[in-house]
């Protein structure tokens, strides 16, 4: 190309945006036939575009040397256009912009365009002074002095008075965008978002600031969806305080959560937390730790050291203590000895006296009530037979070591401390009592309630069922009275005083005095409670056929005339118990004609819905049980085994649940496999566990594999299903198979790990990790040593002679923990090397190895 | 705890009666018929900290009630309204120059 063709292309680029190729096309022209005039002019405007798009770019380093070039090539102020001139003074800093624009106005008019750059050039880099560089004449002089007072306000945030600072100036000056820039911030701190976005929509888009603007407008939009609202927030999160950046670094820690690497989580809690709380970072991380902790310690014995060591980096070392103690007692199930270590730091944790007592109160009554759950299993046991007991009975206020009393003082205790605590009460009325001294303990617990709570008729009630229990029936019926006077209109409470009118009745038959029972059981139909009919119907019949040689089938017939065809069948089956101790003449043949009575009555049975069969099958309750010892369950069963086989389905397993404690598993369980039999099918699977479960119960077979197989069939929904059922079955189980239940895992059930606890290990022989498996039964026993070792020194027996051990052994074989205490002998056995010889007498009564 | 504090907007040492101004004043804002998810944020938040029982209550136990940790971290991080936040001119400057560059 001739040098004329490079020039003329070069020019043609540039128009055409291509910039890159222009300067090309240029440069070579100019290396040709060196520099002259119209060439030059076309290389400045080439590099002051070129430096336009590095800046663009991000490219500071090019931009700056394009900027150079630019300078270089600088043709003079006459021959350079108004909008070339604003691109070259826009890539100028500062005072070299000013002079540049200063010479220009020596020889040109006032631009508006260029002084709208240096308007821009103004605002970001604050050069007042170079206002002196330009003449009186310049558009920039003209309002500078206001626009630099705006100015310094808007670096102060005050965007209102920087707004009016610039009220005044014209729509044509090169300071006007400020003024809609100032206004549209003002808007935008009222919460006036649609001011705000007009105001932004009038700023030209050459404005320096547009990129932010653009930002800020898309916070404001309505057209905008969430995701580019929170970008946008992002973008401009020095507008906004609070969670815009708190759920970002939320979801960095829950990714740094699922790397289950919980050192690593360290930072990212305390960046959460000074994000959501700057104002108590440390308070925020405690609150994270809360948060977080059941996910941060979900492996391992080590679980709640690694808590630790997470809380150590994030808190001061003080509350990290405290923490770590308090999720001790809690992931401990509330375990005592643990409530008793956080109790002793709760002055830390409520400096307030008033908050302190209340806490001491709920981690008392809360430990109760698990303990009370768990009072068959070893450690509950243990502990009140005063093997971690000792450091905490202050603060447990128990005086006395006795396992019926210790809970009791524990759940008063905590009563003390909160006497407004009605669950406290509540709760006490759960403990199972029999002693002399425990039901002294609570006779005097339910009458501090009745003064407590004088409107409420629940202690009386309790105290009522209590003295009964004493045969205090006077005072039984005073305390009935008072419920009466209390709460007249109360279900429960005419339902206890109709059963009280029975229990003074059966009392009075019992001794022959009929003529003051029955007037009693007069009361009790005339109270006409339905939950009692059926009782008093029975007992009514009993009575008349015993004292006056009625007739049982007549009698009967009158006193059930009005039930439906379920309250007769179970008048019958409680007569039918009752009618066994008739001592009247003829009693034999009375009791035969009833039971023949009854069997032919029981066969209308089939005729029964699913559910009239659930409420017929249904056990006594327990408040009845006092006076009429009928197993409903039992006696229907028994009568008709094929009652079963009238319940859906669906209703089978809670009709299980409610029969499975009357003595009727055996039946059940034929019931069960009935109707499972060999189908694997998946809409059987509650009742195929149900039947697994119970077949344990039964000891018909043993294994967890039967469980896991069931388990493993079933899909999400149906292993929550299965769940709930283990959940309700545990109660019913013992030893391991309550605990499997209880944890829905059943490696535990295996031959291989008797120890019961193993609801980790759900081994799989053919597995590739079974060795760790087995190492971790390994520590597993080794722990059971250590805590074996600790007791030893807990009870202060490690110096103390053999026979004092031996002494101590013989009295835990004797107490309720006895069997496992043999259980957990035997476990450990195969590693008896690893006692002590003190801990070796207190398992198994001798040394059995040296080690 | 101090996610129910946040979400009510008071501080951790609010007394009975700032909670309830607090609880009422949130729920007029955000009406259950209106916003039914806030509203029940707000419910259990109040139910948490109303008064030393709860309060009592929910320090101790917080942690074993909570559901899921990553709902309760998002529920955390979002507990605290989000506010307008006067910025001066030299940290929008900066903001924008962010904004550019990352273009």
């Amino acid at each position: 190309m001739t040098v004329q063709q490079l020039i003329v292309k070069g020019g043609q680029l540039l128009g055409q945006g291509k910039t890159r190729e222009a300067l090309l096309h240029l440069k070579q022209a100019e290396k040709k036939a060196g520099r002259d005039e119209k060439t030059d002019i076309l290389l400045f405007e080439g590099y002051v575009r070129r430096y336009g798009e590095f800046v663009e770019k991000g490219m500071p380093t090019e931009a700056n040397a394009m900027q150079r070039q630019a300078a270089e090539y600088f043709p003079g102020v006459e021959q350079v256009g108004e909008s070339l001139m604003a691109l070259y003074v826009g890539s100028l800093s500062g005072e070299a912009a000013f002079d540049a624009y200063g010479r220009y106005l020596e020889k040109v008019e006032p631009s508006p365009v260029v002084e709208r750059v240096l308007a821009d050039s103004l605002l970001l880099e604050k050069r007042w002074d170079c206002l002196a560089l330009l003449g009186g004449e310049s558009l920039l002089n003209r309002d500078g002095e206001q626009a630099r007072r705006a100015v310094e306000l808007m670096e102060k945030a005050d965007w209102e008075s920087a707004g009016d600072q610039l009220k005044s100036i014209s729509r044509t000056s090169p300071f006007a965008p400020f003024r809609m820039f100032c206004r549209a911030m003002t808007a935008f701190h009222a919460g006036d978002d649609k001011a705000a976005r007009r105001a932004i929509s009038m700023i030209p888009k050459d404005f320096r600031l547009n990129p932010l603007l653009e930002k800020v407008d898309s916070t404001l939009s309505d057209e905008a969806n969430e995701t580019e609202k929170r970008d946008a927030m992002l973008s401009v999160d020095c507008l906004w305080d609070g969670p815009v950046m708190a759920e970002h670094r939320a979801r960095d820690l829950i990714h740094e959560l699922s790397k289950k690497a919980p050192d690593a989580c360290s930072s990212a809690i305390s960046a959460l937390a000074e994000s959501v709380f700057p104002e108590n970072p440390e308070i925020a991380a405690e609150e994270i730790l809360h948060i977080i902790w059941p996910k941060l310690i979900d492996v391992g014995r080590s679980r709640v050291a690694k808590l630790r060591r997470t809380a150590e980096k994030v808190l001061n070392k003080k509350r990290a203590e405290l923490l770590s103690l308090k999720f001790s007692y809690l992931f401990s199930g509330r375990g005592l000895r643990e409530a008793g270590e956080y109790i002793k730091v709760l002055n830390e944790e409520f400096p307030d006296a008033e908050e302190r007592n209340l806490a001491h109160s709920l981690v008392l009554r809360q430990s109760a009530a698990s303990g009370i759950d768990r009072m068959d299993e070893l450690f509950y046991r243990g502990f009140f037979l005063d093997s971690e007991c000792g450091p905490y009975l202050d603060v447990f206020g128990i005086e006395s070591i006795n396992l019926e009393l210790a809970p009791i003082e524990l759940v008063k205790k905590s009563i003390e401390l909160d006497p407004e605590n009605r669950e406290g009460y509540e709760l006490l009325a759960r403990v199972p009592y029999s002693s002399h001294d425990a039901k002294n303990a609570m006779e005097e617990a339910f009458s501090s309630m009745m003064e407590k709570f004088p409107e409420d008729p629940f202690p009386c009630l309790e105290l009522a069922d209590l003295y009964y229990s004493k045969n205090a029936f006077r005072k039984a019926e005073n305390v009935l009275k008072e419920a009466m006077k209390r709460a007249p209109h109360d279900n429960r409470v005419l339902d206890r005083h109709a059963l009280a009118f029975v229990v003074s009745a059966e009392k009075n038959f019992k001794r022959g005095n009929y003529h003051l029972s029955w007037p009693d059981l007069e009361k009790a139909r005339d109270l006409n409670r339905p939950k009692m009919a059926a009782l008093v119907a029975a007992k009514r019949t009993v009575h008349k056929v015993e004292a006056e040689n009625a007739d049982i089938h007549r009698v009967l017939t009158a006193e059930t005339e009005n039930f439906s065809k379920v309250d007769t069948l179970r008048t019958m089956a409680m007569v039918l118990t009752e009618s066994k101790d008739l001592t009247r003449e003829g009693k034999t043949l009375v009791f035969d004609n009833f039971q023949r009575w009854f069997r032919k009555e029981v066969k209308s049975v089939s005729k029964l819905s699913s559910a009239e069969r659930l409420a017929l099958i249904s056990p006594l309750e327990k408040h009845h049980r006092q006076v009429c010892k009928t197993n409903m369950p039992r006696v229907f069963l028994e009568y008709d085994p094929k009652l079963l086989k009238g319940i859906s389905d669906e209703e089978l397993p809670y009709a299980i649940d409610m029969i499975l404690d009357s003595e009727v598993a055996s039946l059940v369980y034929k019931e069960l496999d009935r109707r499972v039999g060999k189908k694997r099918d998946n809409g059987l699977l509650v009742l195929e566990f149900y039947r697994a479960a119970i077949s344990h119960m039964l000891a018909l077979s043993k294994g967890g594999a039967v469980f896991r197989d069931i388990v493993a069939r079933a899909s999400d929904a149906e292993r929550k299903k299965l769940e709930e059922a283990a959940r309700r079955l545990a109660p019913h189980a013992q030893g391991k198979l309550k605990a499997a239940l209880g944890q829905f895992k059943f490696g535990s059930l295996d031959d291989f790990f008797p120890f019961p606890g193993f609801d980790d290990f759900d081994v799989d022989f053919e597995d590739d990790d079974f060795e760790d498996d087995f190492e971790d039964v390994e520590d597993y026993i080794l722990d059971m040593i250590d805590r074996v070792e600790d007791i030893i020194d807990e009870l202060g027996l490690r110096r103390a002679p053999d026979s004092v051990l031996k002494g101590v052994r013989k009295d835990m074989m004797n107490s309720p923990i006895a069997r496992d205490h043999e259980h957990m002998a035997e476990t450990i056995r195969p590693f008896s090397y690893e006692l002590s010889h003190k801990a070796q007498i207190l398992l198994y009564g001798k040394v059995v190895s040296r080690s | 705890m101090l996610t129910s504090f946040l979400t009510l907007g008071i501080s951790e040492d609010a007394s009975d009666e700032q909670v309830r101004e607090a609880y009422l004043s949130m729920v007029k804002k955000h009406p259950p018929e209106r916003d039914p998810e806030r509203f029940q944020k707000i419910n259990g938040a109040y139910e948490a900290v109303k008064d030393k029982r709860a309060r009592v209550k929910t320090k101790i136990f917080s942690s074993v009630n909570r559901g899921d940790c990553e709902a309760g971290l998002l529920e955390f991080a979002n507990a605290r309204p989000v506010r307008r936040r006067r910025a001066g001119l030299d940290e929008l400057i900066e903001a924008n120059e962010k904004i550019r560059m990352s273009k």
